[in-house]
């Protein structure tokens, strides 16, 4: 039996071959596009992650207070202020924030050009309209922003994130429906076909195996495309995130996994669905 | 081998077959006559579950058909040997494989299936074609191939539905002789026809269907 059905799916995917792969490629757009829009939201996830209600607000201490007065002053704001998360950012930590924006400052962030730095202090709180009354610390140099971009960047994340998800559901939704037409269309075109099988005292497995395999062969060639298809996109935004100084997005293998896996699964469900709706319309 | 009580089909309020009650005992030769729409094919349909009767009952070897689950289906059929009115060949088969195809469901290997299907070709004449696709063959011809998928495994029920109806007189001839041959070997044969001279060339139990009743049940010529 199992001879017969690959012997038949092979046959079926030989006399198809076209439809077949085009069925694969049209498959692989949704899929590839669902991996990236998974892969931007892992990526968009740190921004977006964190408490809500409190924002860090970074300090430029002057450059002319010792490493000495600087740890007092820190030492001290933390003890006035319970409420703040005082926090100095380390030299090395700095110099890897600022390469990243400017990434031709990299080659002369040593030691002793980040002595010239001014400390950075950040400072997490509920009410960063507080932290404004510092501008008048004579240690103080200059504040950041109390309505901070990180806030903005927070909200639009959480679009996009939603956005996201909403376009990878209608893509899968579009992929299923895809395949359930493609199977709809073939089973109605060899509706002949397995009639007569039947008729001839072929068992429902006989008849459905060879649209089973072949469906999956292409589900298989669908996902792997699709899961290559994202690794050269996420590959691609990678590099361009980078010229601009990004973090590049994450290509977990799971993703890849799940790409053929919904690429496999999918359109075996769709047609399984078909065959045993072509079955009860068909009066045995 | 077939019985069948108070049968009746209807399609919409078209009612074709009106309270069919006969038995055919095993190894009987029947022949199913009576003019267009009479009812023949539908009957015959009935037998191999292709329609499920409105009511009434319909016994194959001792089994009730018209109860029978689709899980059952293959099996009941895989007892009878059906000759279509239309062929129902396999477009993207080859002759050989049309043949093969079937034997390879009732369990045969590939080589077994390949040379019992060569021997009922050329039982038939048609050896030479083997390879043909069904679209290059001849309404005869087709038709022969329909008959050889229907008794290349020795069913113990063979229903043909008008199976000289693209053949000339020769091969009509030969086909008769060897479906009474397998109803020799002790199969039982249904043969629904109009074929006025095909009635005559067998002595054998006629029924003659006129409006989905049985008007006779006899030997042929009345």
């Amino acid at each position: 039996m199992m001879g017969h059905i690959l012997a038949e799916a092979s046959a079926l995917l030989r006399h198809r071959a076209l439809v077949s792969l085009a069925l694969g490629l049209a498959l692989a757009v949704p899929l590839a596009l669902g991996g990236l829009t998974l892969c931007l939201d892992l990526w968009l996830a740190p921004l977006v992650s964190g408490r809500p209600d409190r924002i860090t607000v970074e300090i430029l201490l002057h450059p002319d207070l010792s490493p000495e007065d600087q740890a007092r002053w820190i030492e001290t704001t933390a003890a006035e202020h319970p409420e703040w998360e005082v926090r100095e950012v380390p030299p090395g930590e700095l110099a890897a924030r600022l390469a990243r924006w400017f990434p031709y400052l990299k080659s002369l962030m040593d030691e002793s050009t980040l002595q010239m730095v001014p400390a950075l202090v950040e400072i997490t709180t509920a009410e960063p309209t507080a932290v404004e009354n510092l501008r008048e610390a004579p240690e103080v140099l200059a504040v950041g922003p109390t309505e901070p971009v990180t806030r903005l960047l927070r909200r639009a994340g959480l679009q996009i994130r939603r956005a996201l998800a909403l376009v990878s559901l209608a893509l899968v939704l579009g992929a299923g429906l895809l395949a359930s037409v493609w199977t709809h269309l073939e089973m109605y075109r060899h509706a002949d076909e397995i009639t007569i099988m039947r008729l001839v005292g072929a068992t429902e497995g006989a008849v459905r195996g060879p649209f089973l395999a072949a469906i999956t062969v292409t589900g298989l060639l669908a996902g792997l495309l699709g899961a290559a298809a994202t690794w050269a996109l996420v590959h691609w935004a990678g590099s361009v995130a980078s010229t601009v100084g990004l973090a590049r997005p994450p290509l977990p293998l799971w993703i890849l996994a799940a790409q053929v896996l919904v690429g496999v699964t999918l359109p075996l469900l769709t047609a399984w669905a078909a065959l045993a709706r072509h079955a009860d319309l068909e009066l045995t | 081998m077939i019985r069948l009580r108070d049968l009746h089909k209807t399609y919409d309020s078209r009612h074709v077959l009106r309270g069919l009650s006969l038995h055919v005992e095993p190894g009987e030769f029947v022949f199913l006559t009576g003019p267009s729409g009479a009812g023949k094919s539908t009957f015959l349909k009935l037998l191999y579950a292709a329609e499920r009767p409105s009511s009434g009952e319909v016994w194959v070897n001792g089994r009730r058909v018209d109860r029978m689950s689709r899980k059952e289906l293959p099996t009941l059929r895989r007892t009878m040997g059906v000759i279509f009115q239309d062929f129902k060949l396999l477009r993207r088969k080859t002759v050989l494989e049309n043949i093969t195809f079937v034997l390879r469901f009732h369990g045969l290997g590939q080589k077994e299936a390949h040379r019992r299907a060569y021997l009922t070709l050329k039982r038939l004449g048609l050896q030479h074609r083997q390879a043909a696709f069904p679209d290059a063959l001849s309404g005869g011809e087709q038709q022969r191939v329909a008959i050889a998928r229907a008794v290349v495994y020795q069913p113990r029920l063979i229903l043909a539905d008008e199976p000289t109806g693209n053949l000339d007189a020769e091969l009509a001839a030969e086909l008769m002789s060897l479906l009474c041959e397998i109803n020799y070997q002790g199969a039982t044969v249904v043969v629904a026809t109009h074929d006025q001279g095909l009635l005559e060339s067998i002595p054998a139990r006629t029924l003659v269907l006129h409006h989905g009743t049985i008007q006779y049940d006899g030997n042929w010529p009345p």
